[in-house]
């Protein structure tokens, strides 16, 4: 997996390519949960690269939203394809996510 | 129509049995959505088995028969680690916030939704899980 990083306005953008499991999992964690040191980051996942995710994966993004709660931060996913959204309402995910169809979505949903 | 497909006990591995699926799968002319169902469980499984199955430092092999039938895939999956049986893991309950969400379980949970059966024994000392997906 890839993690190609931007930022927009304060927004920090991480766009995932590839496969989010058990092996690529700790890249994810090791670039996502620092973003969260300093107080109240927005950041937004961008999913329309990613071609799988595993339980190894989802355990990453709770831990991220965790995380981003306890310092005053947001986390807002987007631009999932049909079969990884599936995943996250079967893991019960969708309570705990904001979720939006595309990037534009997902800034302006920050910008609330 | 059946294949064997045989894995060391090393996450990296798991990425080798990923792609022998998608090579069965075009062979046997399955759907995406089939294949990426049968992956992802294979996955969370082997995961597991890798990760907490042994106890020694030693190198183990995990068989996988993976029979194709007229109606269902048949998925045998073996490994000689300590006895485990998945289906005993609770799964996760995400409707009561945030910080009361246990992680352990939800690879498992994922299969069960995933499959149409999911079956384990304990027999001369392997653990014994067979899977079936149903073809529509």
């Amino acid at each position: 997996m890839e993690i190609k990083q931007q930022q927009k306005k304060n927004v920090e953008i991480l766009s995932l390519v590839g496969r989010l499991d058990a092996n690529t999992a700790g890249i994810l964690e090791k670039k996502l949960i620092p973003l969260f040191d300093s107080y109240s980051r927005d950041v937004v996942i961008d999913f329309s690269e990613l071609d799988y995710i595993s339980s190894a994966g989802l355990r990453i993004l709770l831990l991220a939203a965790k995380t981003a709660r306890n310092k005053e931060g947001s986390i807002v996913l987007c631009s999932m394809q049909d079969f990884i959204r599936e995943i996250f309402e079967i893991a019960g995910f969708m309570p705990v996510f904001k979720i939006t169809n595309t990037l534009e979505e997902a800034l302006q949903e920050l910008e609330k | 129509m059946s294949e064997e497909i045989t894995l060391g006990n090393s996450l990296p591995e798991i990425r080798n049995v990923m792609q022998r699926l998608e090579e069965l799968a075009e062979k046997w002319h399955l759907d995406n959505r089939i294949l990426f169902d049968i992956s992802l469980s294979l996955d969370e499984l082997l995961t597991n088995i890798i990760s907490y199955g042994y106890q020694d430092d030693t190198a183990h092999q995990i068989r996988i028969g993976i029979e194709l039938k007229a109606d269902q895939i048949i998925i045998v999956l073996q490994d000689d680690g300590r006895e485990f049986n998945p289906l005993s893991a609770k799964s996760p309950d995400f409707r009561t916030g945030l910080n009361e969400k246990p992680i352990g379980g939800l690879g498992i949970h994922l299969v069960r939704k995933m499959m149409d059966g999911v079956d384990y024994r304990r027999e001369a000392g392997l653990n014994i899980l067979t899977l079936t997906k149903n073809l529509d």
